[in-house]
């Protein structure tokens, strides 16, 4: 399992898309939900990115609104994902936005979110064999 | 040489920017040293900042007020200067809602600086802000801006020699060609 992280526009689907020029793409942006992964990552041959964490764990959020459960919730996810990878001996790409830099939002909703992102965060770059963060278009390694 | 310099807010990314730019006119001793800068003193308690900053930075520098058109003072200045721009994310927002230019005219504006920095022999220091890395913002406009803003980065840093980010007052190397 790979993670690239890195803030808003930052250049991590150009990462991603050079690195992986032929994987398959799960999206939160395109509406997609998190629960598709494993189908589509089973059914076809080739690296699998799943990108826009942040959007799924909001609607989580929403859902549950207990920080615990939604926390356990994509750590279970992630876990997963890592042990299916090992069977399937394709790359699970995770794609993540960095939003924790700036000032404590006033919205508790907004304080919780961004407190469980970056809790997931760290989960997948525990987890990930590979971290890279990217910033203004250029990427470093960190793991 | 263009050199490229971002980072949070009180990162020490100016006074890091400023070093580095001073040293670059003690080796280009044909030219001058130029602080471009970029806010509009809006009140009393701007204008006195200003003036504490340009006390500060010390006599080598020339203070030239650049918070819209800043290509046009690059055309004027003598080859092999040291300019200092600090900070683009301050003449983004005046260009954007000040000069209501579009996103064209802006990029267009901008590469024209480093045309012109190239075209003069100028050694030119453009400082700017990471804005990307809180919490995303429901409103638009803001959305936008930050878009924009990573875009002149991504096409600075691309046609920049050397890159740093300031990190508590501690540049990390991210380009040195």
């Amino acid at each position: 399992m790979q993670l690239v992280v890195g803030g808003a526009y930052s250049g991590k689907r150009k990462f991603v898309n050079r690195k992986f020029p032929d994987s398959q793409w799960l999206s939160a942006y395109e509406n997609e939900s998190l629960t598709q992964w494993k189908e589509t990552y089973i059914t076809v041959d080739s690296a699998q990115v799943i990108e826009g964490w942040e959007v799924w764990i909001r609607q989580e959020w929403e859902k549950a609104r207990e920080l615990e459960l939604v926390r356990n919730y994509f750590e279970a996810c992630i876990t997963e994902m890592k042990q299916i990878e090992k069977q399937k001996q394709q790359p699970i790409v995770l794609i993540m936005l960095e939003m924790g830099r700036g000032v404590v939002p006033m919205d508790k909703n907004d304080r919780s979110w961004r407190d469980l992102s970056g809790w997931v965060l760290q989960t997948a770059a525990e987890k990930a064999e590979s971290v890279h963060y990217c910033w203004h278009g250029l990427s470093r390694q960190l793991k | 040489m263009l050199t490229f310099i971002s980072g949070g807010a009180r990162s020490g990314k100016s006074s890091f920017a400023e070093k580095l730019a001073l040293e670059s006119y003690h080796k280009h001793k044909d030219g001058n040293l130029y602080y471009f800068a970029t806010s509009v003193p809006s009140d009393e308690e701007m204008e006195a900042r200003i003036a504490r900053h340009r006390g500060d930075r010390g006599e080598e520098w020339q203070t030239i007020e650049a918070s819209l058109h800043v290509k046009d003072r690059l055309c004027d200045l003598p080859t092999e200067s040291t300019v200092l721009i600090d900070c683009l994310t301050v003449w983004l927002s005046n260009r954007l809602y000040i000069g209501q230019a579009g996103w064209e005219t802006i990029m267009q504006e901008v590469s024209g600086w480093i045309q012109t920095a190239q075209a003069r022999q100028l050694n030119l220091y453009i400082v700017s802000n990471d804005v990307n890395e809180g919490i995303p913002s429901s409103v638009d406009s803001v959305a936008s801006y930050t878009c924009m803003l990573e875009k002149l980065h991504q096409y600075i840093i691309s046609s920049a020699e050397k890159v740093y980010q300031v990190i508590a007052g501690l540049p990390v190397k991210w380009k040195d060609d």
